[in-house]
């Protein structure tokens, strides 16, 4: 098993919700289930479905994740600046949105501010009202990926809404591996016991208000090579 | 004329799941002919983005998508004389059902589908962020007086207008470079995004008002087994400095990203010569050739055949 470190730099803004709701929030830490399918897609032949139906296409289903021949850490944040990029709002699934400077909209929109009942009440276009908040270009990341085949040295790969993450990644030295709870017990049913000694074999378990947003930081990288790797790949 | 498309960098038809991502990526340089406002959350200007210690414009790629999808949407009209290539109903922005929504432009760049029917087709093109090549002067404001009914700054009673508004254009001679890249496409898609960027030179703030204001130039095309995708960030950030020759850095990096499994074509170091099939591509894209609606209608029409079956919407 190929185990390789690198550091990503983006190099346009990222859209990435890593909470959702009116407010879209990328939180710095860039989450593994996403970096499995920048990778996947390019690296590892992972199928893409061009078109989904019904419930298939407004839930997501991280399921076929576990067919993959890799597997990949969190992008623990190096350098990185979560800077409010602009105020937009759009309705999820459809191409309808809007752009406004009023300052008052924004504060309800990034929920600072109680929502008009006009806009609460009315159809699906509004009340899917969002605030996009993203990572600026020039922002480093660092993660490991674990691997039958070796991936290039200078990898580039896209993440984000619309794809607008452009990063380009360079091996370097392992400082901390960061690894996604979601990721390891709902899509791989890795088991709690191997999960609670995980948690004694990292820094510190970080906790979010969703289920994806929680980590183990600074997880010791000879019990993930020999314990949790060989239960993923 | 028939076409030819290359063996490498596209897929032979349509499919909804693809394994094989093979891609084409066209390099397109927008030259701004005509000061352009590209506005975002300030109303007057651009997003900025510094590279070194100068100020670049940044534009969102949506911003070039939208009205290049018009574009194609408009040929798609003309063309379509007995409703296959696209439905009298169908309003883009407003899609109903799939069936009323599948043409070459919903295939080409996605559709999310909300209202009879929740569908969700992915775009096959990926066009970036992009930034300008040279600076964006803050500076280089362009105020403006209401005017009144009259065609003067004066009400009917004499009194001076009181609106002033500034604007922050992006100025000829300053362009920007854009890496779009298609993924997973077939022959006719690409045709069809080549032939909305050569026909598109109408693009943010104010265009019905200003008329003409970027001409796009197909600089190169790079085919390769997988994703060729470039960035532009990248190329101005590593590779390009104030002095530098634009082609020059963009030849540098294509040199030291490249994989082996890339074709690349254009005319900078590093290129082969455009082949015939490329020519030829080019010149009914770009509505030069004799017979370009001719072949536009076929192979759209091929398109649309082999979506339809995918789709299982033959029977109705």
């Amino acid at each position: 098993m190929n185990e390789q470190t690198f550091e990503a730099t983006l190099y346009a803004p990222l859209f990435y919700s890593s909470s959702e709701g009116r407010a879209i929030r990328t939180q710095p830490t860039l989450s593994a289930t996403a970096l499995m399918h920048a990778l996947g897609y390019r690296y590892f032949d992972m199928e893409k479905r061009y078109a989904e139906f019904g419930e298939h296409a407004t839930t997501p289903d991280y399921s076929h994740l576990r067919d993959a021949s890799f597997f990949v850490s969190d992008m623990r944040p190096v350098a990185v600046e979560t800077d409010e990029r602009t105020f937009r709002s759009t309705d999820y699934r459809s191409e309808r949105n809007f752009t406004t400077n009023d300052t008052d909209l924004a504060r309800q929109i990034s929920g600072d501010k109680s929502i008009p009942s006009i806009l609460e009440d009315s159809g699906a276009a509004y009340q899917t009202i969002r605030n996009y908040l993203g990572v600026s270009p020039g922002s480093t990341f660092e993660f490991t990926i674990w691997s039958e085949q070796p991936i290039p040295d200078r990898p580039f790969f896209r993440m984000g809404i619309k794809q607008t993450g452009e990063f380009r990644a360079e091996e370097s030295s392992q400082n901390s591996i960061i690894l996604n709870k979601y990721l390891l017990s709902e899509v791989y049913d890795v088991s709690e016991e191997l999960l609670t000694e995980l948690m004694e074999h990292c820094d510190s378990f970080k906790r979010g208000n969703d289920p994806r947003l929680q980590h183990f930081v600074g997880s010791d990288p000879e019990f993930v090579r020999d314990r949790i790797i060989p239960e993923v790949v | 004329m028939t076409l030819e498309y290359p063996d490498k960098g596209l897929v032979e038809s349509h499919s909804i799941y693809r394994k094989r991502k093979p891609t084409v990526t066209l390099i397109v340089k927008r030259d701004v002919t005509e000061p352009t406002l590209f506005r975002n959350s300030n109303h007057d200007r651009a997003e900025t983005q510094e590279f070194g210690d100068k100020l670049h414009a940044q534009v969102n790629g949506e911003k070039f998508t939208s009205k290049e999808r018009l574009t194609g949407l408009d040929l798609l009209r003309r063309l379509d004389d007995d409703g296959t290539l696209i439905d009298d109903e169908y309003t883009y922005n407003e899609p109903d059902d799939l069936a009323d929504s599948l043409n070459v432009g919903t295939l080409t760049y996605g559709l999310a589908g909300t209202g009879d029917q929740d569908f969700a087709i992915k775009s096959r093109v990926v066009e970036g962020y992009t930034y300008t090549t040279d600076e964006y002067d803050l500076m280089n404001k362009e105020t403006r007086n209401a005017v009144y009914e009259t065609g003067t700054m004066q009400d009917n009673e004499g009194e001076q207008s009181q609106a002033l508004f500034d604007f922050v254009k992006v100025q000829p001679g300053n362009d920007l470079v854009h890496f779009i890249t298609l993924e997973a496409a077939t022959g006719p898609m690409l045709l069809y995004t080549l032939h909305n960027i050569l026909n598109t030179g109408k693009y943010g703030a104010r265009e019905t008002r200003t008329g003409r204001n970027v001409r796009n130039d197909v600089l190169g095309v790079i085919l390769g087994d997988h994703d060729t995708s470039l960035s532009t960030g990248e190329l101005l950030m590593e590779y390009h400095s104030d002095d530098d020759d634009l082609v020059e850095s963009l030849s540098e990096y294509i040199q030291g990203v490249r994989r082996e499994d890339w074709d690349v074509y254009g005319e900078f170091e590093g290129a082969e010569a455009a082949p015939n099939w490329l020519d030829d591509l080019l010149s009914v894209a770009a509505r030069e050739a004799d017979d370009a609606d001719e072949i536009m209608k076929e192979e759209f029409g091929r398109l649309m055949t082999e979506a339809r079956e995918n789709f299982e919407l033959t029977d109705e």
